[in-house]
């Protein structure tokens, strides 16, 4: 369970974020969605325990994230972040426990579809493979929620589709709690249980959305729609 | 799955790699061998006489002349021998205090003003007191050698371990990777490329740190050779002293940049 009280992060002159209130309940899936520059990604780096100073209360399961409460939580950066000397395999094995099996982390590999590309370096990768591996990774570490930092921004729209149907399933398996940064509303409203807008300058909440469409979707359901007009709405466009 | 740059990059290294890099190779020796050829012809038509600079063919007969003696493999091997010794133990114990100011940074505080400040000591400066120090043995020349190998591998390889790329420390930190892990999985081969980077330049400096040493106290070497050269008024012998130097310099730097690449696999 992540819970957000009172958050307000300043860089300096800049306030990145003022006032965020901002939960997730187990095995929830949560969109954040908001412009560039809102502060999605430092919501997420506060939430991993990367951000030392901040004002309000960051827990996650009632430990605050700078006493050791950011343990439980994996993140996907924006970039993939990969070791370039290391092959795949090695880097999912840096995440996950320390008694992992070849076998463990191969298993993995395939279910992200990278089957066949354990020995490959990341530098022999397509950007989208990477990505894999860097969402491999964070499965692997086995996290209570996983953050995903605009995970398919840089994907075309066909793998984009692809890796949203992956992200879904082993959201399923594993039970996480997940929450998903994203600028892209229509990806926002198929995936998440609950949607959060940011507004921007200063960052802050303009709205909360329950997506309640049950699963599996059609991405054309008249109700998915709705939720991404009210999205819109929140953001002003 | 290849995408467009890779398959490009492939076809790219197949037409080059025969073609081109024998073109360039070939190229590269144009300048050389028109100098050697004017060289050869200021020295015949009397523009420099032959005690100041001898015809080129004069400087291969005395090198050959010498080898066949076997004169020449005496010099050459004990010169090897105080570079490969001294190259080790520079590259040695700079990785070792590399490597310790580059993890704590109190060992830094402690060390890096100064070496920072001791490595601008032009080599020469070192020579009277390791004389005094070692004798004039083979210990004082092969320290004088580590000590200038020392440097560039200290510099880059602290450097190198100190700015670990602050995306992969994050993600060192998200995971909880330990303490071993990370050192071994991140931060070393992180810091592999400079540490390469660092011993190209230390067995660089190794050969200008050899000639200093040979110059001043030693009977046997080619830097005694050239310097024997001087005494004798043997231009020849200096000249082919200056070659040997500048083929076993460059041999060794080929064979570090082998070294590199393959360690540098990534
Ligand atoms: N390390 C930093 N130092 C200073 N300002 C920062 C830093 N990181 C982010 N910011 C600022 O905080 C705001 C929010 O950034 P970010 O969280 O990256 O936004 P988003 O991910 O929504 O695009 C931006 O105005 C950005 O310039
Ligand atoms: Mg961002």
């Amino acid at each position: 369970m992540l819970d957000v009280q009172n958050l307000t992060k300043r860089y300096d002159d800049t306030i990145a974020l003022t006032d965020v209130d901002f939960t997730a309940a187990p095995g929830e899936f949560v969109a954040v969605v908001g412009p560039s520059g809102c502060g999605k990604s430092t919501l997420l780096r506060v939430l991993a325990g990367l951000e030392p100073d901040f004002d309000g209360r960051v827990t996650v399961n009632d430990t605050p994230v700078d006493d050791g409460g950011s343990a439980d939580v994996g993140v996907v950066f924006q970039d993939p972040r990969l070791l370039p000397w290391a092959t795949v395999r090695e880097n999912v094995r840096l995440a996950a426990p320390d008694d992992a099996s070849d076998a463990e982390i191969d298993d993995l590999l395939e279910r992200v579809g990278l089957e066949g590309f354990e020995t490959a370096l990341p530098g022999e990768l397509s950007g989208g493979m990477a990505q894999r591996v860097a969402l491999a990774r964070g499965l692997a570490y086995e996290p209570e929620a996983l953050l995903l930092d605009e995970p398919f921004s840089a994907l075309d729209a066909l793998t984009k589709v692809e890796q949203q149907a992956f992200l879904l399933e082993v959201w399923h398996s594993v039970e996480a709690t997940v929450v998903l940064v994203t600028h892209d509303v229509e990806e926002a409203a198929y995936l998440a249980d609950r949607v959060v807008v940011l507004g921007s300058q200063p960052g802050t909440v303009v709205d909360r959305i329950d997506v309640d469409v049950e699963r599996p979707r059609e991405r054309t359901d008249e109700r998915l729609l709705d939720v991404r007009e009210r999205i819109t709405t929140a953001l002003g466009l | 799955m290849a995408t467009v740059d890779e398959r490009s990059r492939r076809w790219l290294d197949r037409q080059s790699v025969p073609s081109l890099e024998w073109l360039r190779l070939v190229l590269g020796l144009v300048v050389p061998t028109i100098l050697v050829v004017v060289w050869h012809l200021l020295v015949v038509t009397g523009v420099f006489s032959t005690h100041q600079l001898p015809e080129p063919l004069t400087v291969a007969t005395t090198l050959y002349g010498m080898a066949a003696t076997g004169e020449l493999w005496g010099h050459v091997f004990i010169t090897l021998q105080r570079v490969a010794l001294g190259v080790l133990f520079g590259v040695t114990v700079g990785i070792v205090f590399g490597t310790a100011t580059g993890l704590f940074s109190l060992v830094s505080d402690l060390f890096d003003p100064l070496f920072q400040s001791m490595k601008n000591i032009p080599s020469l400066a070192w020579v009277p007191l390791f004389l005094l120090w070692f004798g004039i043995g083979e210990g004082a020349k092969v320290a004088l050698i580590a000590l200038g190998a020392f440097f560039p591998v200290y510099l880059n390889l602290s450097t190198g371990i100190r700015n670990v790329d602050d995306e992969l420390r994050e993600v060192v930190e998200v995971y909880d990777v330990g303490w071993p892990t990370a050192l071994r999985n991140v931060v070393f081969p992180a810091a592999l490329p400079s540490l390469l980077v660092g011993i190209r330049g230390g067995v660089g400096l190794a050969w200008m740190f050899v000639v200093a040493a040979e110059l001043i106290a030693a009977s046997q070497g080619i830097g005694f050779l050239l310097s024997d050269g001087r005494t004798l008024s043997r231009p020849d012998i200096i000249i082919g002293s200056i070659l040997l130097f500048a083929f076993f310099g460059n041999l060794s730097d080929l064979g570090v940049k082998a070294i590199q690449r393959r360690v540098v696999y990534w």
